[in-house]
């Protein structure tokens, strides 16, 4: 890498920011206040215990979860908000959210592809409800993504007709397709059977390796060391441990993230 | 045996077939119009159950239950006796209803019931993920609806919407009674004509069974197919 | 309200009758629904010819509309067999016709919805076919019936209301006749119809009790 330059530039700005972000249900409050900045072309991984608001955390990026309180900017520009003509921030409307949410790509544990189009259909849809792109260019660009996830085969079947990993794979090219500036994972192989996760992580691996940047909530600890090049570890709400893999996973400091570590099995990306 | 003979001599109702499949047109007349009134009022009661507010979704719900629970003879004739009767004492003006129009009105809404119970039911079957992923992808509220929601509700809902109607079909059996002239109406008068009531009220029997049937089959035939589709 | 004192109220003892009768016949419907329907599944389970036997005789009266298959009880099958005789007859036969069709699909998908895996069970554990079939398979398919079961005595009342028009003094009946006397239609056929809606409302309701008490039991 170059000399860092004097003052943030643009290209080495975080892409994602989250300022103190609080999450409650009802009484309970899951998020406590969380912070952090995520750089571009990163790979974060989120892990943690159930109930330690992993998940709720990755949903508020792109306000799937609407934070109690806190922010979360996106490129500069807070997720879900608007600068009124003197300057106040006003809730967005409908139209900005979901531009906002078309630059970021999610991958959800359950596939969430929809059974009544073919997985081509799946992977086109967006560009051309969201992004209005020609129908010709948008069945080339989902093509495109199809084999790079390996399913440009199936592009005419049914996804009822594909395995969890098939799914999942036609998933991250639905996503993919609209070129966002950050990929979110919540679990995304935690519905699937052993042999079925390693077509998928592989895939996201690869991603990586492209530089794409990504926010992973993830089970596999094995990958989540492989991959990533920061782990953030949440304990009831808040960011208890900080740091590169190497850290996190071989010199634990903190005692619940030894406990954590404790109960979980390593299994290995092959 | 004699009268066996002429069960079989189905070729005396294959003459008169005209005036029952003149009389079996009126049938589906009266099906289709009923039908599209029950689908439609069908959609308004639906979406008050699930989303208006609390009188409403009481109001519909009751209407619903007393549809469901009312025989629709006595119902049609309620309807074409009585009620012209007590509007007429309200007010003070002779009033009769049509015979046809008042079997297509009652239909409706006794079949609005079921279609609006099929509808609820579909539209709190679809998981939220799909919805979800549609707006994590940047899609806006009515196109996740209308690409997303209502098509796959439509989908899953299609064999008992169809189910719904061969119900429908097979209660405008009844028309005759109020004097309307479907089939079963051709078949009385003709075998009283005649005397020869066997084949023409089997012929008109198989008529009626014949449609149903054959309906039946392509509806299972669809189910079958969408269920490979969807699962 | 006069015309209803002067017209229903005198009337209740004929309505009283017309409802026993429809009550009757509904009874005679809905048991011997629940007889054929049965000796149908049997049918349908024991070999492939009395299967196809089965098969069609449900499928024909499944797709034959109450009134239909009434008319063509009443006027065709006297001609034929020289039987039924009289109207009464005529209903009941329809209504058990209609019943057991359906009823019969009911039992039918009751018995192999009885997943397979309790019947390997069974037969593990050295359980015969036939105890199997009696104290494991039965009870389960009688009580996973009953919601439908119900379901189905709902819809022999509804039914019930057309025999009236081939001369069975049932409740619809005598409403008519009432009615036709007086030449006041509104009051006894605004009486019968609730009547009708009060019995079937009774109906439903007692079986949805009756389904959430069983599921509460058996969850």
């Amino acid at each position: 890498m170059s000399q860092p330059d004097v003052g943030a530039t643009p290209s080495t700005a975080p892409i994602i920011s989250l300022v103190d972000l609080r999450k409650s249900f009802a009484a309970h409050e899951v998020l406590k206040g969380i912070s952090a900045d995520i750089p571009r072309q990163s790979v974060t991984s989120i892990i943690g215990a159930s109930g330690s608001g992993k998940s709720t955390l990755l949903r508020c990026i792109n306000r799937m979860e609407v934070p109690t309180s806190g922010r979360v900017l996106l490129d500069g520009e807070e997720v879900g908000f608007v600068t009124g003509s003197r300057g106040e921030r006003l809730p967005a409307p409908i139209r900005v959210l979901a531009s906002q949410r078309a630059e970021m790509g999610m991958v959800f544990q359950q596939f969430n592809l929809w059974p009544h189009m073919t997985v081509l259909q799946n992977v086109m849809e967006a560009l051309l409800r969201v992004r209005r792109t020609p129908s010709r260019e948008a069945r080339q660009t989902a093509e495109h993504f199809l084999e790079r996830v390996g399913m440009q085969e199936f592009a005419n079947r049914y996804p009822a007709r594909l395995s969890g990993g098939q799914q999942q794979r036609v998933a991250i090219a639905r996503a993919l397709a609209m070129k966002p500036k950050v990929m979110l994972f919540d679990e995304a192989t935690s519905s699937l059977d052993p042999e079925l996760t390693n077509e998928v992580l592989r895939t996201m691996q690869s991603l990586a390796e492209e530089g794409m940047t990504m926010i992973i909530v993830t089970h596999e600890m094995a990958f989540a060391r492989e991959v990533s090049n920061r782990v953030l570890f949440l304990h009831q709400g808040l960011v208890e441990a900080d740091g590169p893999p190497s850290e996190i996973f071989d010199e634990p400091a903190s005692p619940h993230l030894r406990k954590f570590l404790s109960t979980v099995l390593f299994g290995g990306v092959r | 045996m004699n009268d066996l003979a002429s069960l079989l001599d189905l070729s005396f109702a294959w003459e008169y077939r005209h005036l029952l499949i003149r009389g079996l047109m009126v049938n589906i007349q009266v099906f289709a119009m009923s039908a599209a009134i029950a689908v439609l009022l069908g959609l308004v009661l639906a979406s008050a159950m699930l989303r208006g507010p609390g009188w409403s979704r009481g109001l519909t719900t009751g209407f619903a239950e007393f549809m469901r629970n009312i025989p629709e003879y006595v119902l049609i004739i309620w309807m074409f006796i009585a009620l012209p009767f007590l509007l007429t004492r309200l007010t003070g003006t002779r009033i009769s209803f049509g015979a046809m129009p008042t079997a297509v009105v009652a239909l409706g809404l006794v079949f609005s019931a079921y279609f609006a119970e099929t509808f609820r039911a579909g539209f709190q079957a679809t998981s939220p993920g799909q919805t979800e992923a549609a707006a994590a992808l940047g899609m806006m509220p009515r196109q996740i609806t209308g690409r997303i929601l209502i098509p796959q509700v439509l989908l899953r809902l299609a064999p008992e919407m169809l189910n719904v109607s061969i119900s429908l079909f097979k209660t405008t059996s009844i028309l005759s009674l109020i004097g309307i002239q479907d089939v079963m109406y051709q078949a009385s008068t003709m075998s009283g004509q005649l005397t020869r009531p066997v084949p023409i009220y089997t012929g008109a029997a198989i008529m009626f069974v014949g449609t149903i049937i054959i309906a039946s089959l392509v509806v299972r035939l669809i189910t079958a197919k969408l269920h490979e589709r969807m699962n | 309200m006069d015309v209803f004192f002067r017209s229903v109220v005198p009337a209740l003892p004929l309505f009283f009758e017309g409802m026993l009768v429809t009550l009757q016949l509904c009874a005679i419907g809905f048991f011997g629904g629940v007889v054929v329907g049965a000796i149908l599944t049997f049918l349908g389970f024991l070999s492939p010819p009395t299967r196809w036997l089965s098969v069609a005789i449900v499928e024909f009266f499944r797709a034959t509309p109450v009134y239909v298959g009434l008319v063509w009880v009443a006027y065709v099958w006297p001609e034929l067999f020289g039987w039924p005789g009289t109207a009464y007859e005529a209903a009941c036969v329809a209504l058990v016709m209609q019943t057991g069709a359906y009823l019969s699909e009911t039992f039918r998908g009751g018995i192999l919805a009885i997943s397979k895996g309790q019947r390997e069970a069974a037969s593990a554990l050295g359980i015969s076919p036939t105890a199997a079939a009696v104290r494991i398979v039965l009870p389960q398919v009688l009580i996973n019936s009953i919601p439908p079961l119900i379901n189905q005595l709902v819809v022999v009342f509804k039914s019930s209301t057309v025999v009236s028009v081939i001369g069975v003094q049932d409740l619809l009946f005598q409403a008519n006749a009432v009615a036709n006397k007086y030449y006041e239609p509104l009051e006894p056929l605004t009486f019968v119809a609730l009547i009708y809606i009060a019995i079937i409302t009774l109906v439903s309701v007692s079986a949805r009790g009756i389904e959430k008490r069983l599921r509460a039991r058996f969850q």
